[in-house]
């Protein structure tokens, strides 16, 4: 568990709709972007980090997401979902970056202490923990984007496919073959 | 149906990442940096951010012969403006040109140690303008240069003693309470 300190202009904001304060920051509150920024950073760095397999990776795409969300928070229009509308364009973040890292398969997955310790925080055992995500970074990126966005951040298909530009079919069979992979390459683990 | 073995990696996937609440924190500072102030704060920034400028001899030169004559030209302007300002508003507004003549004062004071002149030309500052003894005794005299106007005027012997002119017209009212009198220079007047 992260302690975390809250800031002073979150408190008393923590009920206003993602719609209110989009609005509120469109009008010049800057600071009220900080609410939006406190309440979706643990889904955005779960995705990154899932996605990239590295901590560090994930934090700064991460932040360039939300930075270029700010930027573009004048495109913003009500009937897109801020959550979905965040996920789209670090979607599209953490494609750069493997893009530019060229790396369609991660094997290695860097030991990460904050993270075992989060797992073991939570009684869950690390060794279990880095095997899912030793697999998960298996997967192709296509497959693994697909089955993040639908099993971990649980996206409507439709938006899935407008997120990742692929038809809702497709979607739906990435996810289920993410799916199969992912749990063939852990029974392989345990057998060996 | 439930699948115990997919319920179990779905929920190590949906497990939060620890994050680090600094990093958290700089999105906020990269956003305020991001924020493009309003034009004002842009156009005063454009204006104190400091530059390098890369400018030819001939073109330094050409700057300085310009700053040098603006330099000139503001002093002049400055100089006219100073005497202007001097001048009687009756003056002014006459259209008289603006010809300063030497005019002299004389007083007959045969006791006094030391004489003075205060008036309109000097703002009534006795120290500003003292006589000085001629050839004949008793007799003292000054020379100042007034542009045309009508200027009141009175002696002050030994520091303390306000002598009208008893060669000029005595002045009606004098707002000092003493003995005044009238000196008008230029013809129009």
């Amino acid at each position: 568990v992260t302690q975390r300190d809250v800031p002073e202009v979150i408190v008393g904001m923590s009920d206003l709709s993602d719609a209110e304060l989009v609005r509120q920051v469109q009008r010049g509150e800057t600071e009220r972007y900080a609410v939006l920024v406190e309440r979706y950073y643990d889904v955005c760095m779960r995705y990154a980090f899932r996605m990239l397999g590295d901590r560090q990776d994930a934090e700064e795409v991460v932040q360039d997401a939300f930075v270029r969300a700010h930027g573009s928070l004048h495109r913003y229009q009500d009937r897109d979902r801020f959550r979905g509308w965040l996920l789209r364009i670090l979607v599209n973040r953490c494609r750069s970056v493997l893009r530019r890292q060229r790396q369609a398969t991660r094997l290695f997955v860097p030991y990460d202490s904050a993270v075992d310790a989060a797992a073991t925080v939570e009684f869950v055992d690390p060794c279990w923990s880095r095997a899912v995500q030793r697999a998960l970074q298996q997967l192709s990126p296509p497959l693994r984007e697909a089955l993040l966005l639908r099993c971990v951040e649980e996206l409507p298909y439709e938006e899935i496919a407008r997120t990742t530009g692929a038809s809702v079919s497709a979607v739906k069979m990435r996810v289920m073959r993410a799916r199969e992979q992912i749990r063939t390459l852990l029974q392989e683990k345990q057998n060996a | 149906m439930r699948d115990p073995e997919w319920e179990a990696i779905e929920a190590e996937l949906k497990r939060d990442v620890p994050v680090d609440p600094v990093a958290m924190r700089l999105v906020m500072q990269r956003v305020r940096e991001a924020v493009v102030p309003p034009w004002p704060r842009r156009a005063w920034q454009w204006m104190v951010r400091p530059r390098r400028i890369s400018v030819s001899p001939v073109g330094g030169l050409l700057s300085a012969a310009t700053f040098a004559a603006l330099i000139l030209f503001a002093t002049r302007a400055g100089t006219d403006l100073a005497t202007g300002g001097a001048l009687p508003a009756d003056a002014i507004a006459g259209g008289a040109a603006a010809e300063i003549q030497d005019v002299q004062f004389v007083l007959v004071a045969d006791d006094a140690s030391e004489v003075a002149m205060a008036g309109d030309f000097n703002d009534w500052n006795p120290g500003a303008t003292p006589l000085g003894r001629t050839g004949v005794a008793g007799v003292w005299s000054v020379v100042v240069p007034l542009p045309p106007g009508a200027y009141l005027y009175a002696f002050v012997v030994d520091g303390d003693t306000w002598v009208a002119d008893a060669a000029a017209p005595r002045a009606p009212e004098n707002a000092f309470g003493g003995p005044t009198s009238i000196v008008v220079v230029g013809e129009e007047l």
